[in-house]
């Protein structure tokens, strides 16, 4: 009796009960909400239902699979070792004499990870180190079509003005500071929350994970769930800024764009964009070279998998631990919060600059063409294009916007990369 | 070139004398909202970054422009070519195809094909005499909802 007693009671003190406070309930009954949003609701399910078991996961006390502290460089340093004129001089030498001799960076011990890490530890190195943003942008560029892009150029221009969103939300954020709720954000976390503006899960990741990883469970969730959104958020806006007039404009048919050029396409975007902002190389040059083996047309296989089995993969392993850093500590503050109505603003605000250079460039054409195509600008690809398609198409049904919208869309792609590489270039 | 955008890169930091730098060394938010520099710096951030993206694209938008109009040029300078070929030849055969490809521009010529090709395929051998196509006159007729266009547009 009494050996089943402490077997019992050995089982209880073990059990997650044990280590369950209300922070991490609150995080579970969220986790359900998610899981309603992408099954129910069908939000991006194929991201959304991950991120969502991950904060499952992450929040089920003493199941060892993520640790929040191992992510800390504060919790978990990196001594770099010095040389010394003696010699070189390993952190094994441990004594506290030799301490001083290494200089503490702020970056982390990956060799405790290593050592100490749980299942999503060992995932969650891919997101750390940026393996995953730009293989997911590989699958995206052996999927997509830039003919349109490539046909009609300036769709380049609505690309662009659409990323306003970014900076105007970079602003709204730092703003936010005097409010002082949550501590306030720091520029590095106002850059990551503005990228939101750039309805681009892997680049807001991406962006995220180097310059404010302590947010990015919120940032993730705030993007996906805003690109789900995109059918809600986007139409009045288009509609308020526009009217009849123009948005019933039938664009001319688009040239046909010969295979050379688009085997030219990626290559010349790699070099032009990596030699002005080498820090956008990894998304836009990972996004190109998938481009290239799908236009190359010589490369099928690896196409197949870029589109498909790598892409699969990678989108279970990036959301599951994406999902798993939401840890109640992080995700259940006033910051979690300011992310969310700050990344609607960035997203409306991106729209509406697009929608507004569409207009201009509407005035400046003679009236060719439909400022609708301008907020497909804020990438979403390819959901934002068709919102385009259907708002035109309300106004005027026998109206094809699709493919005109197609070009700001993927436009909207290497922009938000581009923004994502101006502010690591400054703040990284 | 490429100087003068990093020099535009890093107009931020020159303009405020490094103060990016310093306020991001400061650890927290409200120490850097404390910074004299702060607004400035900030400020200048998000300008050159709109510009910067502006900037890069618009280099973008030149060279496939100038892509495009090239082998734009290099497709006329063949069409025309094959097109004299095709006139010097007697058959009236190769003329007729001649014409269709210096004149691809035709939209309603290419609705016509489009149409008798769908009938055709819808058809099967039966054969058939195309009278009149007309286009409907009631604008809102559409039974399809937008997203069914549009996934009909993308199959095309």
């Amino acid at each position: 009796m009494e050996i089943f007693t402490s077997t019992f009671k050995g089982l209880i003190d073990t059990s997650g009960f044990m280590g369950l406070d209300i922070k991490n309930v609150i995080m579970i009954l969220l986790s359900f909400v998610l899981f309603y949003l992408a099954i129910k609701k069908q939000y991006e399910p194929l991201l959304m239902l991950p991120i969502a078991f991950g904060m499952l996961l992450t929040n089920l006390p003493l199941t060892g699979l993520y640790h929040a502290e191992l992510w800390n460089p504060a919790t978990n340093p990196y001594y770099a070792p010095q040389f010394v004129d003696s010699g070189y001089i390993t952190r094994d030498t441990g004594a506290t004499v030799f301490q001083s001799l290494f200089t503490q960076e702020t970056s982390l011990d990956y060799g405790k990870v290593l050592h100490e890490g749980g299942l999503l530890d060992m995932l969650y190195l891919g997101v750390k180190l940026q393996i995953y943003p730009p293989l997911i942008f590989l699958g995206i560029g052996s999927m997509t079509d830039f003919g349109p892009l490539i046909a009609n150029p300036k769709s380049f221009l609505l690309g662009a003005a659409a990323q306003g969103g970014i900076f105007f939300t970079f602003l709204g954020a730092c703003l936010l500071n005097f409010t002082g709720l949550g501590g306030g954000f720091t520029l590095k976390e106002a850059a990551s929350i503005a990228i939101i503006g750039g309805a681009d899960g892997p680049t807001a990741i991406y962006l995220t994970s180097k310059l404010a990883p302590q947010l990015l469970g919120s940032i993730a969730v705030a993007a996906y769930s805003y690109m789900a959104l995109v059918p809600v958020i986007q139409p009045p806006i288009m509609k308020l800024l526009t009217t009849e007039k123009e948005r019933s404009v039938k664009m001319g048919q688009l040239r046909e764009v010969s295979k050379i050029e688009k085997i030219v396409f990626p290559i010349a975007v790699t070099v032009i964009v990596s030699l002005i902002v080498p820090s956008a190389a990894p998304l836009v040059g990972i996004l190109m070279f998938g481009n290239l083996m799908k236009e190359s047309g010589v490369c099928d296989r690896l196409v197949k998998t870029a589109q498909n089995e790598l892409m699969n993969i990678i989108t279970i392993f990036l959301g599951i631990t994406v999902g798993a850093t939401a840890v109640a500590d992080n995700f259940l503050s006033w910051k979690t919060i300011f992310i969310i109505v700050l990344g609607l603003i960035a997203f409306c605000v991106g729209t509406a600059c697009g929608v507004l250079l569409g207009k201009l460039m509407y005035v400046i054409s003679g009236h060719k063409i439909n400022p609708l195509i301008g907020s497909a600008g804020v990438s979403a690809v390819p959901m934002a294009a068709r919102v385009s398609q259907k708002v035109g198409a309300q106004t005027n049904p026998s109206n094809f916007l699709l493919m005109h919208a197609m070009g700001p869309n993927v436009a909207g792609v290497i922009g938000s990369a581009v923004a994502a590489g101006v502010l690591l270039s400054v703040l990284g | 070139m490429n100087n003068a955008l990093i020099m535009l890169l890093e107009s931020a930091e020159a303009a405020s004398g490094g103060a990016i730098e310093r306020i991001q060394a400061l650890p927290d938010a409200a120490s850097q909202l404390a910074d004299k520099d702060y607004w400035g710096s900030v400020g200048i951030m998000a300008l050159t970054g709109i510009l910067v993206v502006f900037l890069i694209l618009a280099i973008l938008i030149f060279f496939f422009w100038l892509m495009g109009t090239i082998f734009k040029s290099i497709d006329k300078s063949k069409a025309e070519k094959k097109a004299s070929e095709a006139a010097k030849a007697a058959e009236p055969k190769p003329a007729a195809e001649a014409v269709v490809e210096a004149a691809p521009e035709d939209d309603e010529e290419e609705l016509i094909a489009v149409i008798s090709a769908a009938i055709a395929a819808y058809e099967g051998d039966g054969g058939f005499t195309i009278r009149s196509i007309k286009r409907r006159s009631d604008g809102n007729a559409q039974k399809r909802s937008a997203w069914g266009m549009a996934g009909i547009t993308s199959q095309f």
